[in-house]
């Protein structure tokens, strides 16, 4: 028998259950919200009334859609840009030879172990508008003219932001660490004799060659951000403001809600399969993108 | 990229196969269900004939309340007390306030629990007004558990038929709440206050304790108790019911009424007045109700639970007291005219064992088991118990008892979710921060009303 063929043949046994769970918690459910998508359902009726394509029809047309649409997005690109280059940042300043690198790595991990709740519980209090961490420090550094309602209104949205991207830089951090780390020495030490500066070694070796680790890291935060829900549900107590809403906060007040249930399930299921679309766009045109001779070293 | 494109297409391909397939599927069962329904109900009558001749077993119950909290303790010892004197056993669990999305499946499945209780406003859109709740009219018809009277005799005016559904009753109310003005008892005794029964009136206590340094209103900056403020002044202001007929008018034309932009305007002199405590916008639950108990404001704008939440955390000489909204000069509003919003129990259309579950109702609905909700700073929702209100709440159950009339919570928009979530409640949000004027406000609700009908 072939080597290939004898694999081959004990991969089945192995990857068969895993895939089997998949289909069945992944794909069947999928495909039963295309069912449901159709359907004009609280959930709790077992007759739902089936409505073709009506709730796809009425979702580009809701201005909700679009403006939660808008701020999903916007946390996408922009907490990307934030988490990555911070990521980056932290890179460099933990690999000058700076005393305490596992320390400082560690503290900068910590808000991807602890839970969402409680991380939107320690922000409530940094960010309170009377005896808050922020308003408390701005005062007594002499600046109480700029210290603000935090979490009202107006800036809710960018305070919510700024949490994200303190919470989840660590684990990015941590990728773009291990992947730095099997960069050889030499081809600095190469590149320095030869004249390069840091800016020119950080853009034509660094990139060049964590770019693999890198695109796989973008795609994953890109994922990730797009149905981003805990951290932000939770993040003005209760009931999340609608100065937060993105497009999962969104699908959940309308299929399940609290406090003010809507009970649109049918709809609900439509955005997220909208939602669903966006996701596999995102990665087929981020692989696109992000394609690159491969290099090896 | 063609393998990829090649599998997105059997996806898709798959997929359209599944959902058509369920589609047929779905239309037989359709067809089926009725056939069973018409058997069931053949089958319900004689076993509702059976089980009255002797009550046994067990049923199961879902609780709103999470494990551990005092009106979670409260019903369990009245389950205590139950299970001891009928030897019915109750198979509590508690979901919590999630307690409809774990029925949901449950009713899906054909499983559902034989009781369960919540909010109302929250079981009406989900379970009542489709009717997939039973029918408890023979229970408010029938008499008390000690026989004394009839049981739909014993609530508060009218509150038993709030959720009713063409006359029929689906839920039965064990508590009831209202909204007002929650105020410093102690403060305005200092100052010489009395409590006002109209805005102006209020206006003035409010200026003098700007003048004298203090804050006249804190509020939780959550979004449907900011809502309270518009609604209270539309209902002083036209009546009930004007507000849910703007809401609900598809043409938008109830919110050209002047009164409603009266409302409005009502809310912006509060929002930009300085009537607010500093900061309160950026405010997340319950930061308003623990500057009202720690005496950092004097008058907080809520719902009859306050006392509930913060009794173990109030400051030193403070006092609870209670004031209805006031009226507004020349409005149509009236004082006995009192709010009631309730939490009660529900029945499952398919529950096994609804005539212990309704028995346990009959039971828990006794006096003796109705006061002891005091004990949590809850309020019965059967009349003649006031005189035994703990001193904090006295105020709330005698406005309770002068009801001549009564009407729902936000004149029961809130259970109009959709509209009441994504159109009323932001704009609201932007009134009272002062974000918006009264006509901008009248002007985009309308807008967002139209939109909100044509879809």
């Amino acid at each position: 028998m072939l080597v290939y063929e004898r694999n081959r043949r004990l991969v089945i046994p192995f990857v068969g259950p895993a895939l089997i769970l998949y289909l069945l918690f992944f794909i069947y459910p999928a495909v039963r919200g295309l069912w449901y998508s159709t359907l004009d359902w609280s959930g709790f009726n077992q007759t739902p009334e089936f409505i073709g394509f009506q709730n796809f029809i009425e979702l580009f047309q809701d201005q909700w859609f679009w403006t939660t649409l808008y701020r999903t997005v916007l946390i996408m690109v922009l907490g990307g840009v934030f988490i990555f280059g911070l990521s980056f940042l932290f890179v460099i300043l933990l690999n000058s030879g700076i005393r305490g690198k596992s320390f400082f790595r560690t503290v900068i991990f910590v808000p991807n172990v602890i839970a969402p709740i409680a991380l939107t519980t320690l922000w409530g209090f940094i960010l309170n508008y009377r005896f808050g961490l922020v308003n408390g420090f701005l005062t007594a550094i002499g600046l109480e003219e700029f210290a603000q309602p935090w979490m009202g209104p107006e800036l809710v949205f960018w305070s919510m932001l700024v949490m994200i991207i303190w919470t989840y830089v660590g684990f990015y951090l941590v990728i773009l660490l291990s992947a730095i780390a099997k960069i050889p020495t030499e081809l600095y030490e190469v590149a320095h004799l030869e004249g390069a500066n840091p800016l020119k070694m950080f853009t034509m070796i660094t990139i060049p060659l964590i770019w693999d680790v890198l695109t796989i890291a973008i795609i994953y935060w890109g994922i990730f951000s797009l149905k981003l829900f805990e951290i932000i549900f939770s993040f003005t107590g209760f009931i999340p403001k609608s100065e937060i809403w993105t497009t999962p906060v969104y699908v959940y007040i309308l299929g399940f809600g609290k406090i003010n249930p809507i009970y649109r399930l049918g709809y609900a299921t439509a955005i997220s399969l909208v939602l669903l679309v966006i996701v596999m766009i995102f990665v087929i045109v981020s692989r696109f993108v992000f394609k690159r001779e491969r290099i090896e070293y | 990229m063609k393998k990829l494109k090649l599998i997105l297409v059997m996806m898709v391909i798959a997929g359209l196969v599944a959902v058509f397939s369920l589609a047929s599927c779905k239309a037989e069962e359709a067809v089926e269900e009725e056939a069973v329904e018409e058997v069931k109900e053949a089958v319900e009558e004689e076993a509702v004939e059976e089980v009255e001749e002797k009550l046994s077993g067990e049923f199961d119950y879902l609780c709103y309340w999470d494990k551990g909290h005092v009106n979670d303790q409260y019903i369990r010892s009245i389950i205590a007390e139950f299970e001891a004197e009928t030897g019915i056993k109750v198979n509590i669990t508690n979901p919590g306030r999630d307690v409809l999305n774990k029925i949901r499946p449950a009713i899906l499945e054909g499983n559902p629990p034989d009781l369960f209780d919540g909010h109302g406003i929250e079981m009406w859109p989900a379970l009542i007004k489709d009717e997939l709740l039973m029918s408890t009219e023979d229970l408010f018809t029938g008499p008390t558990y000690d026989n004394s009277g009839t049981m739909e005799d014993q609530f508060f005016e009218g509150i038993d038929q709030s959720w009713a559904v063409n006359g029929v009753r689906y839920f039965v109310p064990y508590n009831a709440h209202t909204s007002g003005i929650w105020y410093n008892k102690a403060l305005f005794q200092e100052k010489g206050f009395d409590v006002p029964t109209n805005w102006d009136d209020l206006i003035t206590i409010s200026n003098q304790l700007i003048a004298d340094g203090m804050t006249p209103f804190t509020e939780d900056n959550v979004d449907f108790y900011n809502a309270y403020y518009y609604y209270w002044f539309s209902n002083r202001i036209s009546g009930p019911g004007v507000f849910y007929d703007a809401a609900m008018d598809p043409t938008g034309e109830g919110w050209d009424n002047p009164e409603l932009l009266e409302a409005a305007q009502w809310v912006e002199k509060l929002a930009k007045g300085g009537y607010f405590i500093d900061g309160w916008e950026g405010y997340v639950w319950p930061a308003g109700q623990i500057d009202f108990v720690q005496a950092k404001a004097a008058m907080l704008l809520c719902g009859s639970w306050v006392v509930n939440e913060t009794f173990d955390k109030v400051a030193e000489g403070f006092e609870f007291g209670h004031f209805p909204f006031p009226l507004v000069s020349g409005g149509k509003g009236s004082l006995t005219d009192v709010e009631f919003t309730t939490l009660g129990w529900g029945i499952p259309g398919d529950a096994e064992n609804s005539e212990l579950a309704k028995e346990f109702i009959r039971f828990a609905l006794q006096p003796k088991y109705q006061v002891k909700w005091f004990d949590t700073y809850y309020y019965p929702a059967i009349t003649g118990l006031g005189d035994q209100a703990p001193e904090d709440i006295k105020d709330v159950v005698e406005l309770m008892e002068s009801a001549e009339s009564t009407h729902e919570m936000y004149d029961g928009l809130q259970a109009e979710a959709e509209w009441w979530t994504t159109v009323f409640l932001p704009l609201d949000d932007k009134l009272i921060f002062g974000n918006i004027t009264a006509e901008e406000f009248i002007e985009s609700v309308k807008a967002g009303t139209i939109e909100f009908h044509s879809k």
